[in-house]
């Protein structure tokens, strides 16, 4: 039976032939405005410190692209995971001297990270059924939350001001999934307002929630 | 510019360039860029801000042609007296990005050797009036 997530596998796969290893190829306008993004979703990590990120949908990898933009000050373990396998092996190759960044194909994340990140995973749901996507929605946030041990963020795109008849594209007020994380225990932050027709949600994870430390971590 | 990027593809980059700045979502989207890495500043090459705005043809070589033609703008002059056409775009949309009212950005051409930025109505239907910056051509 053909699933969400095979959706998603197939979309971001023939994006990604089409446009190659850039902003379009995992259908974002530009590499400034994903770097726009990537700036509201790092506002959950905490920079005093070396951490551990799982980017969910990690594409070809920009967020390590936006990281040689601008550079953390912090060590960053980094481990993108993407449902698309060409795009896994994209990244593999783009990255293939970057000996810390770790790549794997799947549907949800393989472990624990101090922080869980998914940047436009949600955006784009085809001719699922608003009710079945967000069923895939929720499955993917609970994963985000089992794997993060501090915090983890996502972002989702407004609905317009003016109904355009565009019923491909997910869109959302964020009540909705600010509900669904605070019964997940989490303590969450909204962002918006930030130039783009969309909202952040910052996802922290209360101390007493919080997995034993990673020892591996960076 | 024909030489550089193919004489039909050359409308469609204006209208590439021209929606990136419209009013709207899109100016709000150029304002917010701008307000966090000032990517409109002398430190950049308009090359390296319209590959990292993504304000290109799509086609590889038109894409080369284009930016080789934003390296050109260096050594076009501008109606700022030792200023270049290339500098002239970078202060001129730096200025209006970080002003008080950012007016909408239209990007023409005009047969001369300086480039031109004013404000008016880029579109004789439209009341919105805009930051035009015209290229010699």
């Amino acid at each position: 039976m053909y699933s969400q997530g095979d959706t998603a596998r197939t979309y971001y796969s023939e994006k990604l032939k089409r446009h190659g290893a850039t902003a379009r190829g995992v259908d974002w306008p530009s590499a400034a405005s994903q770097y726009l993004r990537f700036v509201q979703l790092l506002k959950v990590c905490d920079f005093s410190g070396p951490f551990s990120i799982n980017d969910f949908g990690c594409g070809y990898g920009a967020l390590l692209e936006y990281f040689e933009f601008r550079p953390p000050a912090v060590a960053i373990r980094y481990h993108g995971i993407d449902i698309s396998p060409p795009m896994v092996e994209a990244a593999q190759l783009r990255w293939k001297h970057d000996k810390q960044a770790k790549f794997s194909i799947g549907s949800e994340c393989p472990d624990v990270a101090d922080y869980c990140l998914a940047s436009g995973v949600f955006n784009v749901k085809l001719d699922w059924p608003v009710e079945a996507w967000e069923s895939y929605i929720k499955s993917i946030l609970i994963d985000l939350c089992a794997k993060s041990r501090r915090g983890f963020a996502v972002n989702f795109m407004l609905p317009l001001e003016q109904p355009s008849g565009e019923h491909r594209l997910y869109r959302a007020l964020p009540d909705r999934w600010i509900n669904l994380l605070e019964e997940l225990g989490c303590s969450v932050e909204q962002i918006s307002d930030y130039g783009l027709q969309e909202f952040t949600l910052l996802a922290r994870i209360p101390a007493s929630h919080q997995a034993l430390p990673d020892q591996t971590s960076a | 510019m024909g030489a550089l990027v193919n004489d039909p593809n050359v409308p469609q980059a204006q209208v590439v360039l021209n929606s990136r700045f419209a009013p709207g979502d899109p100016l709000r989207e150029m304002i917010a860029i701008q307000k966090e890495f000032d990517v409109f500043s002398l430190k950049h090459s308009l090359a390296h801000v319209s590959s990292l705005l993504n304000i290109a043809p799509p086609e590889a070589k038109d894409r080369r042609g284009w930016f080789k033609f934003c390296t050109y703008l260096k050594s076009v002059p501008s109606d700022k007296k030792g200023m270049s056409a290339h500098d002239r775009i970078i202060t001129a949309v730096r200025e209006n990005l970080a002003s008080a009212r950012p007016l909408p950005v239209f990007f023409t051409w005009h047969p001369g050797n300086k480039l031109e930025v004013s404000k008016g109505f880029a579109l004789s239907f439209s009341k919105t009036q805009y930051l035009i910056i015209s290229a010699p051509v």
